[in-house]
């Protein structure tokens, strides 16, 4: 069965730190309005692969190529602005901020925020300002985080520091998601509530491709699963073929 | 130009570049191990000369004795540094930042306290005078001194190496270098590295200036430029390397006085940081350093 | 009076040098070693040019903002992109590249010798000369300084500053081009920093290169860290303090080469005290946080 090569894929990425092959020769595509997810144990190279597609980290070999754009040399910011946004598993965000500063600075393409900015007629301000305010209030609202909106993101706990990452990476309007371990350190009825929100976005037309741990919670809600192990891609299909896969349950149980 | 004048200059330049080397290693020892930019180091140098001087002119202790005692408490005082000022703030979860400010805090500290007890005048320590009487070899000149410079900066070299290699600290040292995480995960005692990396560092920048005190003199201000002489040669050389902070040391010595032929000498020092400016910027890992491959966001 | 009048205008000239440093320290979270030497441009733009060209001591702010505007772009579109270490040794290697021009290009600067009967400013006619004219000359500057400092950071951009200062990475991540904030930052961090420094040549009506070393640097560090990093009023206070304790050990009969190094050892022990203890400083930042409807 031929798959969609149009939206994203990776062709022969590489990359190695000193002597250790962290990825090596990994392809792989993803296709517009799916959710794919990367499995692997500890060390597998998940995290490189993520920090390489998105910029933060130069192949040594490969392409990676999103909406018929290679990606290459690209720097993380522009990368965003193509379509493309992703969270960190340390979630990364701004604690001495509010929830609703956070998600406010995710929003792009603001001329307020250059340092020009200070200089703007208040006209011009309120009117960028206003679509703004809405456009932030719409996602807390849709993320439960409306009650919240004006607290630190430091007194929070870190189930909600999650939804506000979430919410974050929402207000870049990318259209292709990288999630960086989502179900971590959530408890199962979080894990519930974060699947069915994954699966609202993609029906909202989000391409997700995530990185985790919890196989289950992956297995639920992917229409695509890569597995990984020391850097190289050993298996790739739908969630029941990898499930059936002996080798992949050998390395789950196994290591 | 006149061969001889290039050889002098050379030689000149290879005894200059002795100290210098003895720098970059002393800083390397410190910097490739800790990651901290030590900038305190300066004021361990200065203080070792004016322990040094104390000891031997002010308590009229016999020169060699002053020597080992002035060396053996600056090691001390770079143990200190890491357990007053370093330690605290690493086990705060403090960044690079916050220990930077800190070393210039305690730099200020110190130096002002040599102001307060010795005030700022020159000081000498006096040698035999037979150290310092120049040798002719056809038309050189240079001093047993002179000599001894550069035996004291290859013996220096040749025995950190030696220490990096077989012993166990050493290959602790280097094992804490290329790899932090991985060597506390091995079970190696990284404070115990952290302070002997502070001693030995510390041991050899005093061991530099007591060369720099009994040849031309004690001042406050040698500090600071010892320190950047000693970042100069450490990054040129590639951090992490000892032979490549010596080659460069010794390079950065012999370029300061083959220069002064061309390049009027108030500019020398200006050559030398636009030269460590330019490696930052091109090639961050010096002659022989490793390969940079952490992004770091 | 008159002295009282000197050490004010000293406070203030301290208090626009800190917070400028502030905001690319503190807000943004940019150590920088430089300091002293766009001090410096500043002090020899304006001292060069009152002196030998006659020029109005506006017209010199103004020449020595570009001239620090443009070194400070380019210094630090050079080297923002290095990892930390080698970032701050390279600003270190830059503030003893400047040094050693101040002091050894003599032909332009005089080097060792300085330059000296540095006139105060003047503006139609109307001269700031004198001590208590000087002081509120130099506390209105303050006071502009100021009101730029709170501006920038309580606006949009300055919220962007302190996202980079936490998690660059994450600022990237959510589009912002750091790199080109953190060069926004930095220069004007050096052209508040030259404003500091011509203002300084005008007060002491002498220069010479002996006052923007390294040492210099660090001192104006000091204060950002005990004032408190991200507030400029503690900026402020933090200079006020520490500026007027060795004046006050003189008028106690201390002598200048006693008084002196027991400030520096002061304000050394305080900053490392300060880290310790009190990584915010003096006084807290305060960040307004967004609109809530």
């Amino acid at each position: 069965m031929d798959r969609d090569k149009s939206f994203f894929r990776v062709d022969g990425l590489s990359k190695a730190f000193g002597g250790l092959l962290a990825v090596g020769d990994v392809s792989f595509l993803v296709e517009k309005g799916s959710l794919t997810s990367l499995i692997g144990p500890n060390g597998a190279g998940k995290t490189t692969l993520f920090d390489l597609i998105s910029g933060f980290l130069p192949a040594d070999e490969g392409r990676i190529v999103f909406k018929g754009r290679d990606l290459a040399q690209q720097k993380p910011h522009d990368i965003v602005s193509l379509g493309m946004a992703r969270t960190f598993q340390h979630l990364g965000l701004f604690t001495q901020l509010s929830v609703w500063d956070n998600v406010f600075l995710g929003l792009p393409g603001k001329r307020r925020e250059s340092l020009w900015g200070l200089f703007l007629p208040r006209p011009i301000l309120r009117r960028e300002e206003r679509a703004l305010e809405e456009r932030t209030r719409e996602i807390l609202d849709y993320l439960g985080l409306t009650e919240k909106a004006g607290e630190r993101v430091v007194n929070l706990s870190w189930g909600d520091q999650k939804l506000v990452s979430i919410g974050r990476l929402l207000a870049t309007d990318g259209e292709f998601l990288l999630l960086d371990e989502p179900a971590s350190g959530l408890s199962d009825e979080q894990i519930e509530h974060l699947k069915s929100l994954l699966r609202g976005l993609v029906s909202r037309g989000k391409t997700i491709l995530l990185v985790d741990h919890n196989m289950e919670a992956v297995m639920d809600i992917s229409d695509w699963v890569i597995v990984l192990n020391f850097g190289k891609i050993i298996a790739e299909g739908k969630p029941a073929e990898i499930l059936a896969n002996e080798e992949v349950v050998r390395i789950y149980l196994g290591v | 130009m006149e061969f001889w004048l290039f050889l002098q200059l050379l030689i000149n330049g290879i005894i200059a570049g002795s100290l210098y080397a003895l720098l970059g290693i002393s800083f390397t020892a410190i910097f490739a191990p800790t990651r901290i930019f030590h900038f305190m180091h300066a004021s361990v140098y200065v203080f070792a000369g004016y322990f040094l001087y104390q000891f031997a002119m002010g308590w009229g202790w016999p020169v060699p004795v002053s020597i080992l005692v002035a060396v053996l408490l600056a090691g001390f005082m770079g143990v200190l540094a890491e357990r007053v000022i370093y330690a605290p703030l690493r086990r705060m979860g403090a960044g690079s930042m916050e220990m930077l400010l800190s070393s210039f805090g305690g730099y200020v500290i110190l130096q002002n306290l040599i102001l307060l007890i010795w005030k700022s005048d020159p000081r000498t320590v006096k040698i035999p005078e037979v150290l310092k009487n120049g040798i002719p070899v056809g038309l050189l000149t240079f001093t047993p001194l002179d000599i001894l410079t550069v035996i004291t900066a290859g013996a220096a070299l040749w025995a950190v190496t030696l220490f990096m290699r077989h012993t166990k600290v050493g290959k602790a040292m280097r094992a804490v270098e290329n790899d932090p995480l991985g060597a506390t995960i091995t079970g190696i005692p990284t404070e115990w590295v952290r302070l002997v990396s502070f001693f030995l560092g510390s041991v050899l920048v005093a061991v530099a200036v007591t060369f720099h005190v009994v040849d031309k003199g004690l001042e406050p201000t040698i500090g600071v430029n010892a320190v950047l002489v000693a970042t100069v040669a450490m990054i040129v050389g590639g951090v992490g390397s000892y032979s490549g902070a010596a080659l460069a040391g010794l390079m950065i010595g012999i370029a300061e006085n083959l220069g002064i032929w061309q390049i009027p000498s108030e500019w020398k020092n200006t050559i030398t940081f636009c030269v460590l400016v330019l490696f930052i910027l091109f090639r961050p890992r010096g002659f022989f350093g490793h390969r940079m491959t952490r992004y770091e966001g | 009076m008159i002295y009282l009048s000197y050490v004010i205008s000293l406070i203030a000239v301290y208090g626009v040098l800190t917070i400028s440093l502030n905001l690319s320290v503190g807000y943004t979270g940019i150590l920088s070693l430089a300091q002293a030497a766009f001090m410096g441009i500043g002090a020899y733009s304006a001292a060069i040019l009152l002196t030998q060209w006659g020029f109005n001591f506006f017209t010199t702010l103004l020449v020595g903002m570009a001239v620090a505007g443009l070194v400070s772009w380019g210094l630090a579109w050079a080297t923002l992109r290095l990892k930390g270490d080698y970032y701050v040794i390279a600003s270190f290697g830059f503030q003893v590249i400047l040094y050693n021009i101040f002091l050894n290009w003599i032909g332009l600067t005089r080097g060792p010798f300085g330059i000296r009967q540095i006139p105060p400013p003047e503006i139609f006619g109307f001269s700031f000369l004198g001590p208590q004219r000087y002081a509120l000359f130099t506390l209105g500057i303050l006071a502009l300084c100021l009101w730029v400092a709170r501006r920038v950071g309580e606006s949009p951009y300055g919220k962007v500053l302190r996202a980079i200062r936490e998690d660059e990475a994450a600022a990237a991540s959510i589009g912002k081009n750091v790199n080109r904030y953190k060069m926004s930052i930095f220069t004007v961090t050096a052209m508040l920093a030259s404003v500091g420094g011509a203002l300084y040549a005008s007060l002491i009506t002498y220069i010479d290169p002996f006052t923007f070393t390294i040492h210099e640097s660090i001192f104006i560090l000091a204060l950002v860290i005990i004032g408190g990093s991200g507030n400029v009023y503690g900026s402020v206070i933090g200079a006020a303090v520490l500026i007027s304790l060795p004046e006050m050990l003189r008028f106690f009969d201390v002598p200048t080469a006693v008084a002196s190094p027991i400030r520096e050892i002061l304000y050394g022990a305080l900053m490392i005290i300060f880290l310790r203890l009190r990584p915010k400083g003096l006084l807290p930042e305060r960040i307004t946080s967004g609109v809530v409807r």
